[in-house]
């Protein structure tokens, strides 16, 4: 299915953003810029204890924040009825509201051994504020996750580009973004069938052109001085790009997930000594010294271990139905114990301990650190810093890695990460302490913009016989202006989950399989690849069901993502 | 045999680093490699290095003490081929990648490391691979097991080397894979002599730069630095190599830039041109038995060590393997089946020649005062099959003990995996397709295996 | 690609053309007399004696044998020790390893048990005498790949036609379905593998119903003295294993696999050994419970999880014959067939003990392929196959001095041993010109 969904994809980007513009149209105008909000806890900054009072905006910023503050004229007053307000919380290094490239289009390297530096993935002077779409629904994944600013980097492989300060919410890149150019991103990632292609690569090329950057502005300022006698500089554009690293002016943001990535971006500052922050982190406490010694900033990866709660519970409903459907042989496999299992799934147990226990060390070492939603996902934010917390991260700490450290290391400390007047209007209202385990996020200011949240109508457990009734026939349309955006979606139920056959318009008997799609609640996310002219695309999907009507969306390959709805036309699935 | 209490112990002290580098062994025999074998006899190393050697030492208070009545001490075993410990074995991109070096990707949580401590292994190259005629740079490292730094594997202040390759797999992976020479081992020759003579203009260049006869800067180019580095005696050539032609091939380049540092690796071949190996003074590192897995090691023969050695040329015995480094004792046993070689020459082949090769043999390689420590104790003797190891020491440490061995040695465990993943294959038909030196390349070529 | 076709068809011409140089000599036969050798019967004890090799058997063995003979050998000081065998290799299937065309073990197809090894065994691969003088006789030799690889067979390392060779035991491989990681290059996720693993056994299982109801058939058939009008090759040669006159050798190396393996075997009813049997150790006694033997090995070789002990290949024989399971033992070998014996010694110093590790490659090996009336000991009136040495053959010092295979004195020659006479002292040596 969707065969031509790449080409069409290509030519329809433009379009919608086209589309978007026209939409605006069609919503009201705001009527004012003035907001106060009353009768809410105030935590103007993680150091202090909340305080009884109000806040007000005026214009993106925070005007007055105080026990008692007279509402002006224009305000549109928000009682916050004993809520509790944050500032906005603050994504350290994300892909936020980047447009996706199409890399598999790019033109094969006639000499792999010195391919062209783009094609290598070496674009230092791209920057991620070219590279931005408003349209983009990882916005909202932000702003629905309390997050007001992201710093924003380009994808790509060993040297992506330029990142950029954009707030979560704003209709245009230019509205989104509060500074460009304000770091360069690197991670350990090869070029396919080319150099680099491997970490040795990569190291290698950091090392070389770093050296040729350094002997560059040398060359560049002599020149610039008195250019008799010398040739002419050329001007590199990437070696340039690298010119405010050399100068120790920019930092660089290394993605280093493990221990050894770790290391190794730290023996490059060393040998090299430009700044940098390790980002990404998912273990630290193993590099600690180095760390230090290297005066590195630190973004914990929100990817945390997979949790382990609910097997218990789960381990109990097998023995039950053991009784149930089998003899006692199941039962008795349970009882015997395997010593040599259980000292296995202890070290596991124990590893990821480790990892939950990673923010809490970098506080008890006075290394501050925020949160990169690279491989993570905005959702997660608030239940795995409460997994952190759990494991031992203070609350405090907790808060300033979602604020103030981010805009520290971020270097905009002066217009955002607390509520001082003054500062960029950003701010969370949630109705309990936000680490309280059922705290609900009610509102999130973005440049004292109001988002409010939603009350999503989801149940509250996601076990089998709490899941929504999704079985039957579908039909969709996807938020994709190509022709082909329809089509059919049959949904039946399997012994592990459910077999969903997906098929496009364009020929509705020609069905992909997915067999084993698991719904938590009323979410079903699954993903499948797609057969295109030999090149091989993954679609994924992100569907939330509420009777007889689904939402969500449709991620085709690195095309971004679109929505996607649905009605049911028929409560059985047809048989092919 | 194994206390696991023990084992808890030892595993913690080596996680935290706790632990001394003083340790005096009693009463085994000493097999000294270089001042031939003392029995009954007392090593004591102190602060890492070798302090004393002798009869009826006694030990100050705190210092620990091995009983080795009945046992084998022998210096640490080095092995001067192997890809353990590190992430990236080829970066295949170019016939010369002479900028990359393996030293960059240490990974210390390998268990390769530990497995081949096990087996009495204190050193070993982490070498490149060889899918290109000159590879990347490669690196010594101690097996310091339990450390999480990289910097702290490295064997620090050991020579610099680096990877060459001749033969078939610079020709499949750049000639039949990519259309790009060397399709042929005349091609091969002249990756070599370009390379070097770009380098020696490259070195001109900057010389004239850096004495103020041109005023502007030439390229820096990191391949070339390394090349220079070569031709300025600084990096010694490891060089994977089979046949005899193209061993001679390679002198010839070498004597034409003045090149003298030269170790041809596997050299399966080599015992057809011993003579002029040994009047070059290249040195040769071989398998043990290896053969007939690709078409330039079908002409050769297991007694290659044993001729190299009577041709007077220094000769090793390399693993290549994650499995063979775990009994290099026994592979060099073999060189007594294959060619008679007396027991002190069979174990030079695992200890001080290597470390000639490596460049390292002031340091390590026998059980000289004043030499680091790093010893393997046996019991049996090595060169038997009934050799069993029992700890082995590197730098005074401990660091394997097989009364203190634990189960599970893993440092590194997967948060994410439910039961340690089963790999069918470790180490079978490792061979079939390539040997060792060719990880990393069949993803490269998109071949599956 | 055209031009590894072109290396691979180079090297053909190059392999046949000087395929039968691998010796100088002839193999001799006739009678022959060993004298006091230390005899190592494994089945008998060890003790000074003599033995008369004749007519291609062990004619006569014994304190004091007192014969007429071609050639008398005095073993004085010597020890006499039956041929080893290999529990599984590709040897005579496969010659060098990177050139595809010189490997015969691996046919194309997932059900193709009717392929027979036997039949692409090369009597002249240099790899045969390479390794036979290391005191390697006999040796399975085995076709690998897909579910239903192949029919492997037993053979003596000597011979100029596979049938010369033949050591009177075949049998079909199954590789049992693998649960497990293919190497570490492989990037299936645990869901895929399972899944892929679990459509292998289906698989496997509607072939077996096929083959039981093909037997069926065949019976009544038989029974009928009716003729059946087609052509099953790959049926027929899974018929003996069906009524159970023949032994299948099932491949299957993963714990979880084994205990499969070992319940689906029992269901099906039908005479079992199992081949590789690398995490044997985890679920010996089970193993021992079925009574299925087993071909484990290689012991030189990584432990398959990096949470495992680091010696725990070199122990599972032991293990695995502790708890009462018929072990032997394999190189999985081609070109290298030769460190059976270094295989059996990592095994003894490992647990095993050597007395067991011997008979592991001996008499062992030899009642799983069930030809222990015919090999695997010295005993009067069994097939010839035997070396002499000058010492425990595990010990990596010890020379073989003299091989006997079906009786014929084997040379002590092979390519390794001929290059090594020619280049130990090259002549010319050094360019004189220079």
């Amino acid at each position: 299915m969707i065969k031509n969904l790449k080409h069409v994809l290509c030519s329809c980007l433009i379009s919608i953003s086209l589309i978007s513009f026209g939409q605006n149209s069609n919503t009201p105008k705001k009527v004012t810029n003035t907001y106060l909000i009353k009768n809410v806890f105030i935590t103007s900054n993680p150091d202090v204890s909340p305080t009884f009072g109000s806040v007000l905006i005026k214009n993106g910023l925070i005007h007055q924040v105080g026990a008692a503050v007279a509402a002006p004229f224009d305000a549109e007053i928000i009682d916050g009825d004993s809520m509790y307000i944050y500032p906005g919380f603050i994504d350290a290094l994300s892909h936020t509201a980047i447009k996706s490239t199409d890399d598999e289009d790019r033109p094969k390297a006639e000499n792999p051994g010195n391919p062209p530096n783009d094609l290598a993935g070496i674009m230092p002077n791209r920057s991620a504020f070219s590279m931005l779409s408003s349209e983009e629904s990882s916005l909202k994944d932000m702003r629905k996750a309390g997050i007001c600013i992201s710093h924003v980097v380009p994808k790509g492989n060993m040297l992506p580009g330029n990142g950029a300060i954009i707030l979560t919410d704003g209709d245009s890149p230019e509205a989104l973004t509060v500074k460009k150019d304000v770091s360069i991103f690197s991670q350990f990632k090869g070029a396919s069938r080319m150099y680099p292609a491997t970490i040795i690569g990569v190291m290698a090329k950091w090392r070389e052109l770093y050296r040729r950057a350094e002997i560059a502005i040398k060359h560049v300022r002599n020149y610039n001085m008195n250019p008799s006698g010398l040739s002419r500089p050329n001007h590199d554009k990437e070696l340039e790009a690298l010119f405010p690293v050399v100068d120790k002016t920019k930092k660089v943001f290394f993605k280093a997930s493990k221990t050894q990535n770790i290391y190794r971006a730290l023996s490059l500052q060393k040998d090299l000594g430009f700044p940098i922050v390790l980002t990404e982190v998912q273990h630290v406490s193993n590099a600690l010294n180095k760390i230090k010694s290297a005066k590195a900033g630190v973004l914990l990866s929100l990817k945390l271990p997979k949790e382990e709660k609910k097997k218990e519970e789960k381990e109990e409903d097998d023995k039950e139905e053991g009784q149930k459907d089998d003899s006692g042989a199941k039962k008795e496999k349970k009882k015997d114990t395997d010593p040599e299992k259980e000292a296995l799934e202890k070290r596991k147990k124990e590893s990821v301990k480790s990892y939950l226990e990673q923010a809490s060390i970098l506080e008890k070492n006075n290394i501050p650190f925020g949160f990169s939603f690279i491989d993570g996902k905005a959702k997660d934010l608030l239940p795995n810093v409460r997994r952190m917390i759990e494991a031992g991260l203070s609350e405090k700490a907790a808060l300033k890695a979602m604020t103030i450290y981010p805009a520290k290391i971020l270097g905009i400390d002066n217009i955002c990460g607390s509520l001082d007047k003054g500062k960029i209007a950003n701010l969370v209202m949630s109705d309990k302490p936000i680490f309280d385990e059922k705290t609900k996020l009610k509102y999130v200011f973005v440049e004292g913009n109001p988002f409010k949240m939603e009350e999503k109508k989801k149940k509250a457990s996601a076990s089998d016989e709490d899941a929504a009734d999704i079985v039957g026939k579908w039909s969709y349309e996807m938020d994709i202006p190509m022709p082909d955006n329809t089509g059919i979606i049959l949904i039946s139920k399997t012994e592990d989950g459910h077999l969903i056959k997906i098929a496009s318009v364009d020929d509705l008997t020609d069905f992909e399989e997915i067999e084993d799609a698991e719904l938590d609640g009323d979410n079903l996310s699954f993903s499948f690849d797609v057969d295109n002219d030999g090149m091989t695309m993954n679609i994924g999907m992100d569907l939330n069901f509420s009777g007889e009507s689904f939402e969500g969306t449709i991620t085709p390959g690195a095309f971004g993502t679109f929505n996607i709805t649905g009605n049911r036309t028929s409560k059985t699935p047809e048989k092919r | 045999m194994k206390n696991k209490y023990s084992a808890i112990i030892f595993f913690l002290m080596l996680a935290l680093g706790l632990h001394s580098q003083d340790v005096l062994i009693k009463n085994g025999t000493l097999l000294t490699i270089t001042d031939g074998v003392k029995e009954n006899t007392d090593l004591l190393i102190r602060n890492g290095k070798i302090d004393q050697i002798a009869k009826g030492l006694k030990a100050s208070a705190g210092i620990e003490v091995i009983d080795a009545q009945g046992m084998f001490v022998m210096p640490g075993i080095i092995d001067a081929h192997s890809h353990l410990g590190i992430d990236a074995v080829n970066e295949a991109t170019d016939p010369n990648t002479a900028m990359v070096w393996v030293g960059d990707a240490l990974n210390p949580y390998d268990v390769g490391i530990y497995r081949a401590l096990a087996g009495g292994v204190t050193i070993s190259h982490a070498m490149h691979g060889s899918a290109n005629a000159v590879g990347g740079q490669c690196e010594t490292i101690k097996h310091r097991w339990g450390v999480h730094d990289p910097d702290e594997l490295r064997m620090e202040g050991a020579p610099r080397t680096i990877k060459f390759a001749l033969g078939e797999n610079p020709m499949r992976v750049h000639g039949e894979g990519r259309r790009i020479t060397p399709r042929t081992r005349m091609g091969v020759e002249q990756v070599f002599r370009k390379s070097f003579a770009d380098a020696q203009v490259y070195m001109e260049n900057w010389n004239q730069f850096n004495s103020g006869k041109i005023k502007s800067p030439p390229q820096y180019d990191l391949k070339m630095e390394t090349m220079a580095d070569i031709l300025k005696g600084e990096i010694l050539i490891h060089c994977h190599s089979y046949r005899a032609d193209e061993l001679l091939m390679l002198l010839n380049v070498l004597s034409d830039y003045g090149v003298k540092n030269i170790t041809f690796q596997h050299v399966n071949e080599g015992f057809k041109v011993a003579p002029e190996l040994a009047e070059f003074g290249a040195h040769a590192s071989v398998f043990s038995d290896w053969w007939a897995y690709k078409f330039e090691v079908y002409y050769s023969t297991a007694y290659n060590a044993a001729i190299l050695t009577k041709n007077g040329v220094v000769t090793s015995i390399n693993s290549d393997s994650r499995e063979l480094i775990r009994h290099l004792y026994h592979e060099a046993a073999k060189t007594q089946k294959y060619g008679d070689l007396s027991d002190n020459e069979a174990l030079r082949l695992i200890t001080i020649n290597p470390a000639i090769q490596l460049g390292i043999d002031k340091r390590v390689g026998s059980l000289e005062k004043g030499k680091e420590g790093d010893v393997a104790i046996f019991k049996n003797h090595p060169l038997s099959i009934y050799a069993v190891p029992q700890k082995t020491i590197v730098d005074g440490v401990v660091r394997f003990d097989i009364d203190a061995d634990p189960d599970d040695i893993r440092i590194d465990v997967d948060p994410n995996e439910t039961i340690p993943a089963y790999i069918e294959t470790q180490s079978q038909n490792a061979k079939g397709c390539s040997d060792g030196c060719m990880q990393g390349v069949h993803e490269i070529l998109g071949h599956k295996h | 690609m055209k031009i590894t076709r072109y290396i691979t068809m180079l090297t053909f011409c190059f392999t046949a053309f000087l395929l039968n140089g691998q010796m100088s000599q002839k193999s001799k036969n006739g009678s022959f007399l060993i004298k006091n050798a230390t005899l190592v019967t494994v089945t008998n004890g060890s003790y000074v004696g003599d033995l008369l090799v004749k007519d291609g058997i062990i004619a006569e063995i014994g304190k004091d044998v007192s014969a007429q003979a071609d050639q008398t050998i005095d073993a004085t000081g010597k020890f006499v020790y039956p041929g080893m065998i290999d529990g599984a290799t590709h040897i005579g299937l496969g010659e060098i390893g990177a050139v595809s065309l010189t490997q015969d073990y691996n046919e194309l197809g997932d059900f193709i048990p009717h392929m027979q090894a036997l039949t692409a065994v090369n009597p002249n691969s240099v790899n045969i005498p390479v390794n036979r003088v290391a005191g390697v006789t006999t040796a399975l030799t085995y076709p690998s790949g897909g579910l239903f690889p192949g029919t492997a067979a037993l053979i003596h390392l000597h011979g100029y036609t596979p049938e010369q060779m033949y050591a009177d035991f075949r049998a079909p491989i199954m590789n049992f379905p693998s649960s497990g990681k293919r190497g570490r290059w492989d990037r299936r996720s645990e869901d895929e593998i399972k899944k892929q693993e679990e459509k292998a056994l289906k698989k496997l299982n509607d072939i077996w119903s096929k083959a039981k109801q093909y037997a069926r058939i065949d019976s009544l058939a038989l029974a009928g003295n009716k003729k059946r009008n087609d052509y099953n090759p790959q049926m027929d040669a899974l018929l003996p294993v069906v009524r159970g006159a023949q032994s299948m050798i099932i491949n299957v190396n993963k714990k979880a696999d084994i205990l499969s393996a070992i319940k689906w075997v029992e269901e099906k009813e039908i005479k079992a050994i199992f081949m590789g049997v690398a995490e044997g150790w985890r679920v010996a006694d089970e193993i021992a419970k079925s009574g299925i033997p087993v071909i484990v090995g290689p012991v030189l070789d990584n432990p398959r999880r990096n949470s495992d002990p680091y010696e725990i290949n070199y122990a599972n024989p032991g293990i695995l014959q502790k708890a009462g399971v018929l072990v032997c033992i394999r190189t999985n070998e081609t070109e290298n067939v030769r460190n059976l014996p270094y295989n059996a010694g990592f095994a003894a110093t490992y647990g095993m003990g050597i007395e067991e590790a011997l008979k592991a490659i001996t008499i062992n090996a030899a009642k799983i392929f069930g030809v222990d009336q015919k090999l695997g000991s010295l005993e009067k009136g069994k097939i010839a196959n035997l070396f002499i040495s000058t010492g425990d053959p595990f010990e990596t010092k010890t020379d073989i001095t003299d091989l006997f295979i079906s009786g014929w004195k084997v040379p002590m020659e092979s390519r390794h041993t001929l290059l090594y006479d020619e280049f130990l002292e090259r002549d010319p040596g050094l360019d004189s010109r220079k």
